[in-house]
């Protein structure tokens, strides 16, 4: 039996296929079907991968992340007072490589490329690209402070702001504490990700409290004076935590009243900051943050350690047909958040799928909504949709938080929103 | 007679431009919207991919239809409707985003 040059190609299928033929027939296939290569399979490198599909319906789309299952830092907080369990918040590349045709490589990055436009992969050799996605999420600075260090992260300090491993041992700490102990959160300055994050946890440890451990407290150490949705998650505390009072389950001690941390002694779970040295049973110290190292790595961060961008397409102002969304990337209004990766990403791909036909990227719209648990049954939100101007982002006015209001059906059913929410939108990055 | 400020071309060629510049001027105070499916993709992710969702507190938007979307927005961003979010939510859109959006999911099946 003999096979045809096109036959033995396609049995042999895919990249391993692309080696066989010759270099013109190469340059021929690369102009008929674009390559999009998307470095990062959080919520932006999914949700990218999966709308690229939608709209691209002929491109080769190939996403590139070491992990082989994702876990959402949303409702990770649930996990960390056993709420929910990490396989609830756990989200496999199955239907972005079956239903969306992504091919999906577990492997880390680690050269790049602009002028022959290639990405080195560690084991994998090296994958040209017409347009790269990178969605690198975010690291630590661990050298801020004194004392703290990247294996205090790991043990007697853990952020827990990645999660996974981190969120379990979170949860192992906070069990283990002795009645009427102290856990103290250091909460990290701005930008980083998850504005609502600490407070949302603060809120969810003081209600585990009550029903364990009721003598114990939370002190939250702010490098800020503010934060999102403080209206609302100060009146829920006051509501349910007797927040203000002398019985206060929840102390918040802002930059002005000496909440910046200076020095850290991680051995004694003891942390120093302008109000006083705060020793503590649990010391959840959530780090300044910065970009994912692979942006670093691949030159396109500028001098603050994030990401500048187009704010239309989130094509990088450093590197060209490179696009970097998510929490890497400055987006001036719009939040850290997954939701707002979800929506970058979908401006991303518009100007992808224009660039690529040959028209200029068209009119972008995107969206935040992130909805915090003050409390299990009571829920706090902000929405917000932004517009482009001037090569910013800016927040179109009259949206903005919950209000406040005596109705025990508003913060119920935002808590009821935010569980069916997390299903919803998980579908839309990952199904 | 005064002589012309401008020469005898320019008095004829400039309400020639004007002519032509007017509609585009009418034009031009509208901004550019974003696309309908732009818009609804800033739907999705809460009501689900191409507004195909199966959730009893955010309902599919594919197949709705437009003009009870229309009013739906509209009721919410003048406080017409109680919502739990939709009201601050629809405060971000205009009347033509509102009808691009209705236009794209109205035409899903």
């Amino acid at each position: 039996m003999t096979m045809t040059r096109r036959e033995l190609i396609k049995a042999l299928g895919g990249l391993g296929a692309l080696a066989l033929t010759d270099a013109p027939a190469l340059a021929k296939s690369r102009s008929k079907k674009a390559h999009v290569v998307i470095v990062g399979g959080g919520i932006g490198g999914a949700t990218a991968a999966k709308y690229l599909r939608l709209a691209a319906p002929g491109a080769r789309i190939t996403l590139i992340d070491p992990t082989r299952r994702f876990v959402t830092c949303l409702r990770s907080n649930d996990v960390a007072v056993g709420h929910m369990t990490l396989d609830d918040i756990t989200f496999t590349y199955d239907a972005l490589r079956t239903k969306y045709r992504a091919n999906i490589i577990h492997d880390r990055v680690i050269g790049f490329d602009p002028d022959k436009k290639t990405v080195q992969m560690d084991a994998g050799g090296k994958l040209g690209y017409d347009k790269l996605i990178v969605s690198p999420g975010i690291d630590f600075i661990y050298g801020d402070v004194e004392g703290y260090s990247r294996e205090a992260a790991t043990t007697s300090m853990p952020h827990a702001w990645k999660a996974g491993p981190q969120t379990l041992l979170l949860k192992k700490q906070l069990e283990a504490m002795p009645q009427g102990g102290t856990f103290l959160m250091v909460s990290p300055p701005n930008p980083f990700r998850c504005p609502p994050g600490p407070y949302e946890r603060a809120s969810l440890v003081a209600e585990w409290f009550q029903k364990h451990n009721p003598k114990a407290k939370v002190v939250i150490l702010d490098h800020k004076d503010a934060f999102t949705k403080d209206g609302p998650f100060k009146k829920a505390w006051e509501r349910l935590y007797g927040y203000n009072s002398d019985n206060s389950m929840i102390e918040w001690i802002p930059a002005a009243q000496g909440g910046k941390p200076l020095r850290v002694d991680a051995a004694n779970r003891t942390v120093i900051a302008g109000a006083g040295s705060f020793q503590a049973d649990v010391v959840n110290y959530i780090a300044p943050q910065r970009a994912g190292t692979i942006a670093f790595r691949m030159g396109l961060t500028n001098r603050e350690g994030w990401c500048p961008v187009n704010r239309r397409t989130f094509e990088s102002e450093i590197v060209k047909d490179v696009f970097v969304i998510g929490d890497a990337a400055i987006a001036d209004a719009m939040p850290k958040s997954g939701y707002s990766a979800n929506s970058q990403a979908k401006v991303a791909v518009q100007a992808i799928a224009d660039q690529l036909a040959g028209k200029t990227p068209g009119e972008p719209s995107m969206i935040n909504v992130c909805y915090s648990l003050a409390g299990q049954d009571y829920g706090v939100s902000i929405a917000d949709i932004f517009k482009v101007v001037d090569n910013r982002i800016v927040k179109l006015p009259a949206s903005g938080v919950s209000p406040i209001t005596d109705s025990p059906a508003q913060p119920l059913l935002e808590a009821v929103y935010q569980r069916n929410w997390h299903r919803t939108f998980a579908n839309d990055c990952f199904a | 007679m005064p002589a012309p400020l401008l020469p005898r071309s320019l008095q004829i060629i400039i309400p020639l431009l004007a002519m032509l510049l007017l509609p585009m001027a009418a034009g031009a105070k509208e901004p550019p919207i974003a696309t309908g499916k732009m818009l609804g993709d800033t739907c999705a992710s809460c009501h689900g991919t191409q507004g195909k969702s199966f959730d009893e507190y955010m309902p599919s938007l594919a197949g709705i239809d437009r003009q009870q979307l229309i009013l739906a927005m509209q009721d919410y961003r003048a406080d017409r409707r109680a919502s739990v979010v939709m009201n601050r939510v629809a405060k971000g859109y205009n009347d033509r985003e509102i009808e691009a959006i209705a236009d794209y999911f109205s035409k899903i099946k």
